[in-house]
């Protein structure tokens, strides 16, 4: 049976060229993108996989309630929430305790390396199983001095050297001593580390002010990450009642942050941590669980149309399979087996589509690899005999799910009325079924394509949008810790170098820096942007001042007197005009009073997805972290050579790091993923769109087959060619007609719903969305005219001799 | 081996009623060859279908070996053909995908009969169809002639008690023909019980009887052994 089923379907495959390549290829392309979403789902659920009792294993994170009435989530907690857990309640058997402030350059005789980590306490090691390749696990991270390294930080540092017992120092922590180092983990983990230093240094580096006040501060839910492993039968929803509790103890009387109101605890267990909800300061490089959503719709999407095809191609091949379905049932095959032969058929295309769908994948993760997406997350596409197993289940799956309706559909043919010729009237009673696929299509590929209009529009918008300052002909460049005035002072005299400024962020991306401002010492705060510049930043913007002036060239670097704010936030202090503000004292951070001595014009300083919002420039030194140059135009390339030169003079640890001011502004939509949210719309519109007119093609070529014999007839009675077109193509172009009558308003609601995103957008006017349902249409029109016109022009003779 | 009462069949279409059989009651004994005959539209293709259990009465009674088959269910009906009944078709319905050895081992697939065995089988019918030599070629490679030999053989390669062939010869040459109707005659004198439609007095007299129909009724019975 099985053997005459694999005999029937690929002699069937070979028989019928066209309706094969239709079907394999539709197949193909949507299997291809399902494989691709695989390997991504594959991927990013590997994540901390290897940890014992995992199940067990939650990480408590912070729910910030907000004033305004909204909140947000984080991944992290308050350092005592851990320690009140540990020493008021029982459900624990272990806590692990993390602290984020371990940042910066590794120094090592003359070897200087920048790493990352944190601090840990030695239950790290009980909960989470990560090995030891040298080192004791129960006392490595004990003592203060305690330092863990990766291999590959290990040999970043020492080289060839043998690490343990050797002192490493940190900029601002102080030295520590290597009493471990980890089996190199191939596993993932959300845990982000190349160095683990004592979670007992802390005390100390408090003190000294190294890092922000952690240990006892309950407002502190920023810098640290607390782990349970809870007792085996404790219970989720009563362990979070006791984190509540917690919550309202410690709360009740405190001074909160100025824009909290208060905070929830609650658990989060470690096998949902990676993929999960978008959290701030999440560790990690997971992609969240609403990204792998959004994929998996766009590739079920994808897969339904080319199932869809699949059912339709081969209800329309029915007319040709009929004899045959009826000949095995008058030879004794039961429906049953019918249906299954059916559905065996559906699963051999499958997975001949496989084979080929494995090639396209091949095409699609080199492409994919170039998205920001893939490069943030760290997404690896590598193949197992696991990824095998699921592609062939997926092709099986994929093959069941198309044949469920033409198996059914099939084998219900009765032999009497197949083996006479009966057929054509039932064949169109199921037409009705099948033109209402054929509108979804064409509906979901308009609206994509539609989507993909809106999308390059906005963006192609947002690329030329004039942000309201100079963001030609200036460099950013990252310190990476140096000495601003040194390399101001070495960079000076490069020639095309007309200024150099500098500032804390980089202006016009989504970094963002924030203050509490008031007018009046007494005054209730408000949420401020800022942005720590000195004169020749905001000179190099060629920012205009509505009143005042810039900073004074000769400010103090460790003291601040005056504040620069825009037109945006004269409301906020109440003054009714920009010269009005001048000279008034606003105090900024609760009690750093301020003069303001300059307003700007308003302008964009974040991207567009936000409005202009109040800003503030203030003068803090301290602060800054990017250089930003004036360059003469055309001169860029003189002088990055020069700044390669004399950065790994001055700074051979850090690699220089550099952009275009107007790169970074462009670049930080990309690294939102709005340019690869375009990149994959742009594909999957390409496949909706192709599986649509494959589809309509052989829906047509099914039609034309029935009514072949009644062109002949016309045709002989002295229609024409246009006629017959005509009469052939009017109900596909209605079908093609509603389709995007349908999906022009759906598009012009998912285009709005997109650009919501945006504070400042292109209008989601009609003609863009219709531009998406001519696009849709003519394509449809090729398809169907390339079968009515040839059966038009057939010879009628020919066609009602042979009926 | 079949007995039928007043059997009666429509055609229904919006409009129209047509009536196929009328009341038509006959007999067939094991080891008959009896041949049906009458003008085109007569019902002797439906009377044909309704002993092959392809189709339906819509009132009367069928006795096949005695059991009332008339109401009997799609599955009911699958399992009785394919342990008692060969179709031969005046236009083959060969299978296209398949080869001359697989057309004919499909009915013996269907029966649950096991690879070995089911080579075995198709090989000994083949063989005795002379067609042996031709048994990897596809249908649209043989000639008429072959191709009803070969569903010939198909028909038979389950050793049915009775054969129904609906005018076994219409797509072929006399001399084709001529074989193919010695080869139903060669059946039936090992015992298989054949019913043929046909057009053709001179494929009728290879039958043992003859009966001819005119609106779904039988007019006339000749009884030519």
């Amino acid at each position: 049976m099985l053997k005459n089923i694999l005999l029937t379907s690929i002699r069937n495959i070979f028989r019928n060229p066209l309706f094969s390549f239709i079907n394999v290829f539709g197949l193909a392309v949507s299997m291809s993108l399902g494989l691709l979403i695989i390997l991504i789902i594959k991927d990013q659920y590997s994540f901390d996989n290897f940890h014992k009792d995992s199940d067990r294993i939650f990480r408590v994170n912070t729910k910030a309630l907000r004033t305004d009435g909204g909140s947000e989530n984080y991944a992290s907690a308050p350092f005592p929430l851990g320690i009140s857990i540990k020493d008021g309640y029982s459900f624990a058997e272990n806590i692990v305790l993390i602290n984020n402030q371990l940042n910066g350059d590794a120094v090592y005789r003359n070897v200087i390396v920048p790493v990352h980590g944190f601090f840990a306490d030695s239950s790290f090691l009980k909960v989470f199983n990560f090995k030891l390749e040298k080192g004791n696990p129960s006392t490595v991270l004990n003592d203060p001095d305690g330092l863990i390294l990766t291999t590959d930080a290990a040999k970043k540092i020492f080289g060839n050297e043998d690490p343990m017992g050797k002192v490493v120092k940190f900029d601002g922590y102080g030295e520590f001593t290597v009493k471990g180092v980890f089996e190199k983990l191939s596993a993932k983990t959300h845990l982000d580390f190349e160095i683990i230093a004592s979670l007992g240094a802390l005390p100390l580096l408090e003190k000294q002010g190294a890092i922000k006040q952690t240990l006892n501060n309950w407002n502190n839910y920023y810098s640290n990450y607390v782990y349970i492993k809870i007792k085996k039968g404790e219970n989720e929803k009563e362990i979070n009642a006791a984190l509540a509790q917690i919550s309202r103890k410690h709360y009740a009387e405190r001074k909160l942050e100025t824009r909290d109101k208060g905070y929830e605890f609650y658990l989060h267990s470690l096998k949902k941590i990676s993929p999960g909800p978008i959290l701030s300061n999440s560790m990690g490089k997971a992609l969240p669980v609403v990204i792998l959503l959004f994929l998996g719709i766009l590739a079920f999407t994808i897969l339904l149309m080319a199932g869809l095809n699949y059912t339709n191609l081969m209800i329309a091949k029915s007319l040709k399979r009929s004899r045959e379905i009826g000949v095995r049932k008058v030879l004794g095959a039961t429906r049953w087996q019918i249906f299954l032969q059916f559905i065996g058929e559906s699963v051999i295309f499958a997975l001949v589509s496989l084979a080929a769908s494995y090639l396209i994948l091949q095409f699609l993760k080199t492409a994919l690899l170039q998205l920001h997406l893939v490069q943030e997350f760290s997404i690896d596409l590598t193949e197992d005999k696991w990824v095998y197993i699921y592609f062939i289940l997926f092709a099986i799956s994929i093959g069941i799910f198309a044949g469920l309706l033409p198996a059914g559909y099939l084998s219900g043919f009765k032999p009497i009325v197949v083996l006479k010729n009966m057929m054509s009237k039932k064949g169109s009673e199921r037409q009705l079924l099948r033109k209402g696929l054929m509108v979804v299509q064409f509906t979901i590929s308009m609206v994509f394509i539609a989507t993909v209009f809106v999308i390059f529009f906005q963006m192609r918008y947002l690329m030329q949008v004039d942000y309201g300052i100079n963001d030609k002909n200036i460099l950013n460049v990252n310190l990476s810790g140096n000495d601003y005035k040194k390399l101001s002072v070495e960079l000076g005299s490069v020639a095309g170098v007309q200024q150099i400024g500098f500032v804390s962020h980089r202006l016009g991306t989504f970094q963002d820096y924030s203050d509490n401002y008031k007018l009046k010492i007494s005054d209730a705060p408000f949420v401020m942007r800022d942005f720590r510049a000195d004169p020749n930043f905001i000179s190099n913007l060629k920012l205009r001042f509505a009143a005042g002036r810039n900073f004074a060239t000769d400010l103090p670097d460790d003291r601040e007197t005056e504040v620069i704010i825009n037109e945006k936030a004269l409301g906020y202090f109440n003054f009714k005009t920009a010269d009005e503000a001048i000279g008034q004292q606003i105090y900024a951070s609760d009690s750093i009073a301020l003069s303001i001595v300059g307003v700007v014009n308003d302008f964009h300083f974040r991207p567009m997805n936000y409005e202009i919002g109040p800003l503030a420039f203030r003068y803090r030194p301290a602060d800054f972290q990017h250089m930003s140059i004036a360059f003469e135009p055309g001169s860029n390339d003189k002088i990055i050579k020069a700044l390669s030169s004399i950065w790994k003079k001055a700074d051979p640890v850090h690699q220089l790091e550099y952009n275009l001011m107007r790169q970074d502004i462009d670049d930080a939509y990309e690294s939102s993923g709005f340019t690869d949210i375009l990149k994959i719309m742009e594909y999957v519109s390409f496949l909706s769109i192709i599986i649509a007119c494959l589809g309509m093609l052989g829906m047509v070529m099914y039609n034309t087959q029935l009514r072949i014999k009644e062109v002949s007839i016309r045709k002989v009675m002295g229609a024409g060619v246009k006629d017959v077109t005509l009469l052939l193509s009017r109900s596909f172009i209605w079908l093609i007609g509603i389709g995007v009558a349908i999906g022009i308003p759906l598009s012009y609601l998912l285009g709005n719903l997109i650009l919501q995103n945006f504070a400042y957008k292109i209008s989601c006017g009609i003609w863009l969305i219709s531009a998406g349902g001519v696009i849709t249409a003519l394509l449809g029109l090729i398809a169907i005219c390339s079968q009515t016109i040839k059966a038009a022009l057939a010879n009628p003779v020919k066609n009602l001799r042979t009926e | 081996m079949i007995n039928i009462t007043n059997l009666e069949k429509y055609y229904r279409t919006e409009e129209v009623e047509t009536v196929a059989l009328n009341k038509l009651s006959i007999t067939v004994k094991e080891g008959e060859f009896v041949a049906i005959m009458g003008p085109s539209g007569c019902g002797k293709s439906t009377l044909l279908n309704i002993l092959g259990l392809l189709d339906d009465p819509d009132n009367g009674s069928y006795l096949f070996n005695g059991t009332e088959v008339a109401k009997y269910n799609e599955r009911k009906r699958a399992d009785l053909r394919k342990r008692n009944i060969g179709f031969v078709f005046q236009s083959f319905n060969l299978i296209d995908e398949l080869t001359v050895f697989e057309n004919v081992e499909l009915p013996l697939i269907y029966t649950g009969i096991k690879g070995p065995e089911r080579k075995k089988r198709v090989e000994d019918v083949l063989d005795k169809m002379q067609i042996m030599h031709r048994r990897n070629h596809f249908p649209q490679q043989l000639s008429g002639g072959q191709q009803q030999r070969v569903a010939v053989a198909r028909a038979v390669v389950n050793n049915p008690k009775l054969i129904l062939a609906d005018e076994p010869t219409g797509n072929l040459d006399s001399s084709n023909g001529n074989e193919v109707m010695q080869l139903l005659t060669d059946l039936n004198e090992q015992g298989t019980t054949i019913i043929m439609v046909t057009h053709s007095e001179h494929d009728a007299k290879y039958s043992h009887r003859i009966i001819r129909m005119l609106d779904g009724q039988t007019v006339t019975e000749n009884i030519l052994v």
